[in-house]
């Protein structure tokens, strides 16, 4: 009974968390407070205001503003990313995990060839191929999680494929591509819809290390990942620089955490 | 006759630096063990002296080794392991005088040998160009005597004297690659890449020795590592820091404020349109303010600049080009209007993302460039990526870096912008820049050449090659229990100037 | 037996898929060794003579070849920015970042098994829930940044170590061990926090079986049944999840090492990568990727050992 109700807990904070998130989200998609690039020597690292309520950055930037776009690229390079991997993980762990056979040991083999990769080198790899900027950043991610996505989907596979309900699937007639994404595929939707949560907060950890490195969204593009990175180096004398970024991006990671365990079962 | 004195002359600031220096040495005496540690951003790219390349690795190489003639904190040559020299009245035939006793740190007396194996192993063009380019104008190297070494060049250079800092390195030496041996006042002890370097003082130095025994250099990719370093006292010293890094320190540092000794602009593909139209070149002139930039990233501090001189080289630099384009915004915007772009256009700044100065400078200019219209893109780039697309491959728009000099000469500045300089990585191409440099290369008249560079520097300006920002300010940090550091206008570190305060 | 040998077949040849996909990846992007080294001097002169001398101007798989050659006969090369063997130079950062690793290691499994056992048993308690927020949030920052927040708590206002104060083990163990905990902390903290509630969930699951139940009726008491049956089998997933972590930790290095300015395998692996200095590189992801294929095995051996069933399948 008491663990009935901590999932609810769990789900309901998580639904919160994430609402939150979003209405941040889409105000800064109708408009900032204020234009989040114009710089503004006067405002430089002046703190928290009645017109600048989290202050101003190092360029006299209003950092709501920032945190309201940073939200946006935040978003869009986390869900970028788990959708590649995601689509990716499916189409391959889906096919591996139903068939089998050599086809199964040839792209495993592959995905632990790329598993064994650092995913940190694996996008630096991919970032001085193509460059970087947000989407190729989404690209770099995107490939570095497909293996830990198609390890997940074969496994959910090779344990649903010898269900009853397949089985009378293909007494009945249906074709493989039928049984694999409308049979099977919607059995192992709530393990992949969970990783994909737990993904996307991945995601979003991965791109503040990327811009940790200097190869995340092009500055003055403005992500979270970037913020806190932009802050540490003032983190002495202007440590609320590090805090409102930051804040905002464990509401996000924790907001999905919560929701994925409050669904989980 | 002019030689003559300015010979004379450096003779004379040699004498009174060593008396200056003496009577510093007098005051602090050094413990058994004294030692200081010392950040530096980047490894070492080679411990040889001619094969070293990053400024990073000259300006400790600098404590290491020494040529003929070394640069003092003035920006002065003076004599080092040649005691006298005596350039000829038509800059072709420079005889130098070898100093008597200097020694290598293996304990060998330099030889007249040495130097000549040194200076032809840089002057070498079995692998293509020489190691320092400008060798190629040796036309040979003699020894009549122990002492006496004439080096006599094809062409007239004045600015010759200036490559004659070219490390002197023993000839017997197999492994200059790896057991690096010179003669200047510190000793090499140990290199462990990514780690550290040490170094320990050359008791036998034939001037003023160094006052700190031990020195540990350490190498901090991590620029915010470098102020928690500082702050925890694991480093006492850093030089190159940024004014909003200064903010973070303790006042357990003394900080010494100087420039870097570059030229930071917006770099314009001269080739590439849109920047083919001078006036789309001049309007991006107009668009911006360096004092603005200046005010935003680095607290104010900084020299503006308006062409490829800065005043280091007071002889040669005019401030008042910094005035030819003051920031307007209207006339900007009409002469991207005559020019065909009345809508504004876009374009994209390249910048190595190795060097946050000059990141956060392309974000203000960016800002600054909305205001006539003109969008730009900043695409960060690896420093190697830079090297080989925009350096060497000129594959680019626009970039934002800083252009030293490298060597103690102002024509290190001016000649990359020769129309078929190997360096000219903006695709310059100005009929009337080549033949005033070419004038200025000519002459061993000391007033037409500073004439001639005039010119260089005005039409560089006028044609608006690029768009000129400053000379960063640069700030040392140095733990109060140190003091002595002195500024160079050159890339280097004199360690053996620092010393330890009495408590 | 015939397990092991096809098992160590398919590492080999995932390690030649690895050191080709590396290879191929520093044949496209751009610059090279030499451009690298010779800097803002290069004129192409210059670069064609070096890359002559660096035999860079051979035939990609000509260079592939030999490299793979040379390493299959246990010559890693030699590093190109350097000019020193990739072997001593690699093998002198091992230690660095293995200690690293084995340190942040066994915090994890020192904190997350007990912790994650005290929240199952009193589930639902205040403390329960407290170490189910924590955890929550320590998953939510990234490790570069905890890794600053260490270093200002720890080393700038508590002053327990010295941030930048890196001694190398060769010269004092005692020293390098104090400095190395602080970042292992770093590295550590997420994963115990992942740990953590991964036993929990675990071990609440197992309990619900019908096994422990039976247990119970036959009037065991809480503590034997916890440790003597439900431990054993809620571990499994923790031990899947561990081998992950411990190659995840891997790639975590990379970051921390440049916050805590640790001359370690990371950051070599990061100079080296902007150097284009390819053999570097190459030996680091190869011992990087036998590490991970290692650790997949040995955690698919242990599987094996705690439960039978495995051992069918």
């Amino acid at each position: 009974m008491i663990k009935k109700k901590k999932k609810n807990f769990n789900f309901i904070a998580g639904m919160i968390l994430v609402s939150l998130t979003l209405i941040l989200l889409l105000w800064g998609m109708i408009g900032t407070p204020y234009d989040p690039d114009t710089m503004d020597n006067s405002l430089k690292f002046t703190g928290a205001s009645v017109s600048h309520f989290m202050g101003c950055d190092h360029f006299g930037r209003d950092i709501f503003s920032r945190v309201l776009k940073g939200i946006g690229n935040t978003f869009t390079v986390a869900l970028g990313t788990v959708f590649i991997g995601t689509v990716a993980g499916i189409i391959l762990g889906g096919f591996c995990g139903y068939f089998g056979g050599l086809l199964d040991e040839v792209l495993m083999r592959l995905n632990d060839a790329v598993f064994a990769f650092p995913s940190i080198f694996l996008a630096l790899v991919v970032i001085c191929l193509i460059g970087p900027g947000k989407y190729n950043v989404i690209l770099a991610l995107g490939i570095a999680f497909i293996p830990s996505f198609a390890r997940i989907v074969r496994s959910e596979f090779m344990k649903e494929k010898n269900k009853e309900y397949v089985q009378s699937a293909k007494v009945m007639g249906a074709g493989s591509l039928r049984i694999m994404f409308f049979h099977i595929l919607p059995n192992a939707f709530p393990v992949i819809l969970s990783s994909v949560m737990i993904g996307f907060n991945n995601a979003v950890i991965a791109e503040a290390g990327l811009s940790y490195l200097g190869i995340g969204v092009q500055p003055p593009d403005a992500s979270l990942g970037a913020m806190l990175s932009d802050a540490q180096t003032y983190l002495y004398s202007t440590p609320y620089m590090a805090v409102f970024p930051g804040a905002v991006m464990v509401m996000m990671i924790l907001g999905f955490g919560l929701l994925a365990t409050g669904m989980e079962k | 006759m002019k030689k003559r004195l300015k010979t004379l002359f450096l003779l004379f600031v040699l004498t009174t630096l060593t008396i200056a220096l003496s009577g510093c040495a007098g005051d602090k005496e050094d413990d058994g063990s004294s030692s200081i540690t010392i950040g530096i951003p980047q490894d070492l790219d080679s411990l040889d002296p001619h094969k070293a390349v990053a400024a990073g690795t000259k300006e400790v190489l600098f404590n290491i080794f020494e040529g003929l003639v070394k640069p003092d904190s003035e920006g002065n040559l003076v004599p080092a392991v040649a005691s006298e020299v005596i350039p000829s009245e038509d800059g072709k035939v420079y005889t130098f005088t070898l100093r008597e006793g200097v020694l290598f740190h293996d304990g060998s007396v330099v030889t007249v040998e040495d130097v000549k194996y040194s200076l032809e192993r840089c002057a070498d063009t079995s692998n293509g160009d020489p190691l320092v380019p400008a060798f190629s104008n040796i036309e040979n190297i003699e020894t009549p005597d122990e002492a006496t070494i004439i080096v006599t060049l094809k062409e007239p250079d004045t600015d010759f004297l200036a490559y004659m800092t070219t490390a002197i390195i023993p000839a017997s030496n197999a492994s200059p690659e790896t057991d690096p041996i010179g003669t200047g006042p510190y000793k090499y002890v140990s290199w462990t890449p990514q780690e550290e370097v040490i170094l320990v003082r050359n008791d036998d130095y034939w001037g003023t020795p160094a006052h700190i025994e031990n020195i540990t250099i350490k190498i901090i990719a991590d620029t915010d590592a470098i102020i928690t370093g500082l702050n925890a006292g694991s480093i006492d010293f850093y030089a190159r820091l940024s004014s909003a890094q200064v903010d973070q320190l303790s006042d357990n540092f003394e900080i010494y404020e100087g420039t870097m000794n570059l030229v930071q602009a917006l770099y314009l593909n001269n080739d590439e349109a849109p920047f083919d139209d001078v006036r789309v070149r001049q309007a991006l002139c107009y668009a911006i303010d360096p004092q603005e930039i200046m005010d935003l990233i680095f607290d104010g501090k900084g020299t503006e600049l308006g062409s490829s001189m800065f005043p280091a080289f007071s002889k040669y630099y005019m401030e008042e080009l910094n005035h030819t384009y003051d920031q307007d915004i209207d006339k900007a915007k009409e002469l991207l209007a005559d020019a065909g772009y009345p809508d504004g256009f876009s374009f994209t700044i390249t910048v190595p993302s190795n060097y946050q100065p000059h990141i956060d400078t392309a974000q203000v200019l960016v800002e600054q460039f909305k205001a006539i219209g003109v969008d730009a893109k900043i695409n960060l780039v690896e420093w190697d990526s830079w090297l080989s697309d925009v350096y060497g491959g000129r594959q680019f728009q626009s970039t934002v870096v800083g252009v030293d000099a490298s060597t103690l000469t102002a024509s290190a500045l001016l000649s990359r912008f020769v129309s078929d300089a190997s360096n000219n990585f903006i695709n310059y191409d100005n009929a009337a820049y080549d033949a005033a440099y070419a004038r200025a290369m000519g002459t061993t008249d000391d007033a037409e050449r500073v004439a001639a560079y005039k010119e260089c520097e005005t039409i560089l300006s006028e044609d608006a090659a690029n768009v000129y920002i400053q000379d960063l300010a640069e700030f040392v940090a140095i733990n109060k229990k140190y003091a002595g550091y002195e500024f160079y206008p050159l890339y280097v570190q004199d360690f053996s100037k620092l010393y330890i305060v009495e408590e | 037996m015939k397990q092991l040998g096809k098992r160590g077949i398919t590492m080999i040849v995932t390690l030649v898929v690895v050191s080709f996909l590396v290879f191929l990846a520093f044949d496209v992007i751009p610059g090279d060794a030499a451009t690298s080294k010779l800097g803002t001097q290069a004129t192409p002169e210059r670069v064609e003579a070096l890359r002559e001398e660096m035999g860079l101007n051979r035939p990609f798989l000509v260079r592939y070849g030999t490299w793979l050659a040379g390493f299959v006969k246990g010559d890693m090369g030699t590093s190109y920015s350097y000019s020193r063997p990739v072997k001593g130079m690699v093998a002198d950062k091992v230690p660095i970042t293995v200690t690293l690793m084995v340190l942040a290691f066994i915090l994890v499994v020192a904190i997350s098994i007990p912790l994650g056992i005290y929240a199952a048993r009193y589930q639902g308690r205040f403390l329960d829930r407290l170490i189910g927020v924590i955890d929550q949030i320590i998953m939510a920052v990234p490790p570069f940044f905890s890794g600053i927040i260490i270093t200002v708590l720890f080393g700038v206002l508590l002053k327990w170590f010295t941030p930048g104060g890196f001694v190398s083990y060769t010269k004092n163990w005692g020293a390098f061990l104090g400095y190395m905990i602080f970042p292992a902390i770093a590295i550590a903290l997420p994963k115990i926090a992942m740990a953590v509630k991964l036993l929990r969930t675990s071990i609440l699951e197992e309990i619900g079986k019908d096994y422990v139940r039976t247990a119970y009726s036959r009037g065991n008491k809480t503590k034997q049944v916890l440790y003597r049956h439900v431990l054993k089998n809620a571990l499994i997933p923790v031990i899947t999840f561990l081998g992950m972590a411990l190659s995840d930790m891997v790639a975590g290095s990379i970051i921390i090492e440049q916050v805590f300015n640790i001359p370690g395998l990371g950051r070599i692996l990061l100079t080296s990568i902007s150097n284009r200095d390819y053999p570097v590189v190459e030996a680091i992801i190869m011992l990087i990727a036998a590490l991970v294929i290692i650790v997949n095995f040995v955690v698919d051996a242990l599987y094996r050992v705690i439960d039978p069933r495995m051992r069918r399948s």
